[in-house]
């Protein structure tokens, strides 16, 4: 049937999310927001750089996928919608697949910082 | 009835009446037109989305790792205003309330609200844009420019890219206002949205590689 079906249908905006579920994802993601600047203010001088940097590029994926579910709906899309957004995450994969031993070099070094920080003596050898 | 026309499901029991020509695309209603269940206009946009995220996840990936070997980049990142930044992811997560508002009234067929809500998504973005054309001005002011060192190429390498977004996504919109004064489409709306929800998406990367962190 043509567009009208609430899960994948050309009508899905206004049958499986209202404006109340819009409001609190708002609400959510200004939290997050508040959250990252927070941490970045006061916890940088604490855990150091890069430990950081991870904790706040994790909320921003958390922020990422609240608006690519609910704002832009794909959690009631179908398979042939979601797959534009699966395609080049899976090109980027094979990007950083190609890029690995620099890649591996980079997290050996934030490895040793994060076990350094831990206490634990030496962190990864090499 | 279901007519296929170039792989495309098309009903042509109301527009197309009787005729056994598969109907011209733009005389049927939008929804009708479908692949597979998925809407082609949304089918489409996607699409199109899908070369955005490459471009820009590369663009993105690379300053991240980047970031991690660069040692000059924390201390470079400190010269970045975080008030005003923060402001302006205000302003974007706003905008995109805005948007997915103006894209369910636009479903509802409640033009009005779904017109107002679009205007104020536009009105978000030139708001982001006079904010970083402040920011720009004050950092070229005090001296930083693409050749001064890498994270500041990186800076306005990407910013720049992404603020051209916000200046399509918001030219694109206003665009849809006029468009949908003629012709409602629910469609147009939600790809208008769909954009903007992108571009926002990004700066939650930008953002706190530029200037949190």
């Amino acid at each position: 049937m043509a567009g009208g079906s609430a899960k994948g249908g050309g009508g899905h905006a206004e049958g499986v999310a209202g404006v109340r579920l819009y409001v609190w994802i708002y609400i959510l993601l200004l939290a997050f927001t508040g959250l990252s600047v927070a941490v970045s203010q006061l916890l940088m001088d604490v855990f150091g750089h890069t430990p950081v940097t991870v904790a706040i590029l994790a909320f921003s994926t958390i922020k990422a996928t609240f608006i690519l579910a609910y704002y832009m709906h794909l959690k009631y899309e179908r398979i042939w919608i979601r797959m534009w957004l699966y395609l080049p995450l899976a090109i980027f994969v094979l990007v950083l697949i190609g890029v690995g031993p620099d890649i591996y070099l980079v997290l050996r070094d934030l490895w040793t910082h994060i076990l350094t920080f831990a206490g634990v003596s030496g962190g990864v050898h090499h | 009835m279901q007519q296929e026309g170039s792989g495309v499901m098309v009903s042509s029991t109301s527009a197309a009446g009787a005729s056994s020509y598969p109907p011209i695309a733009g005389t049927l209603p939008e929804e009708q037109y479908e692949w597979r269940g998925a809407p082609v206009a949304r089918l489409a946009f996607w699409l199109f989305l899908a070369g955005e995220i490459i471009i820009l996840l590369t663009l993105i990936g690379a300053s991240i790792f980047f970031r991690l070997t660069y040692p000059g980049w924390n201390e470079a990142s400190s010269y970045t205003n975080v008030v005003i930044s923060t402001i302006n992811t205000l302003v974007l997560l706003t905008g995109s309330l805005t948007a997915v508002l103006a894209h369910h009234y636009a479903f509802a067929s409640r033009w009005a609200l779904a017109r107002l809500y679009l205007v104020l998504t536009m009105l978000c973005g030139f708001t982001f844009l006079g904010i970083k054309v402040f920011e720009y001005s004050r950092e070229i002011m005090h001296g930083f420019l693409p050749n001064t060192n890498a994270f500041w190429m990186f800076y306005y390498g990407i910013t720049g890219i992404h603020g051209l977004h916000v200046l399509a996504g918001s030219l694109i919109i206003l665009g849809v206002l006029f468009y949908i004064r003629k012709k409602p489409s629910k469609y147009a709306v939600e790809n208008a949205a769909l954009y903007w929800h992108f571009v926002d998406v990004v700066w939650l990367y930008i953002f706190p590689m530029f200037y949190l962190t």
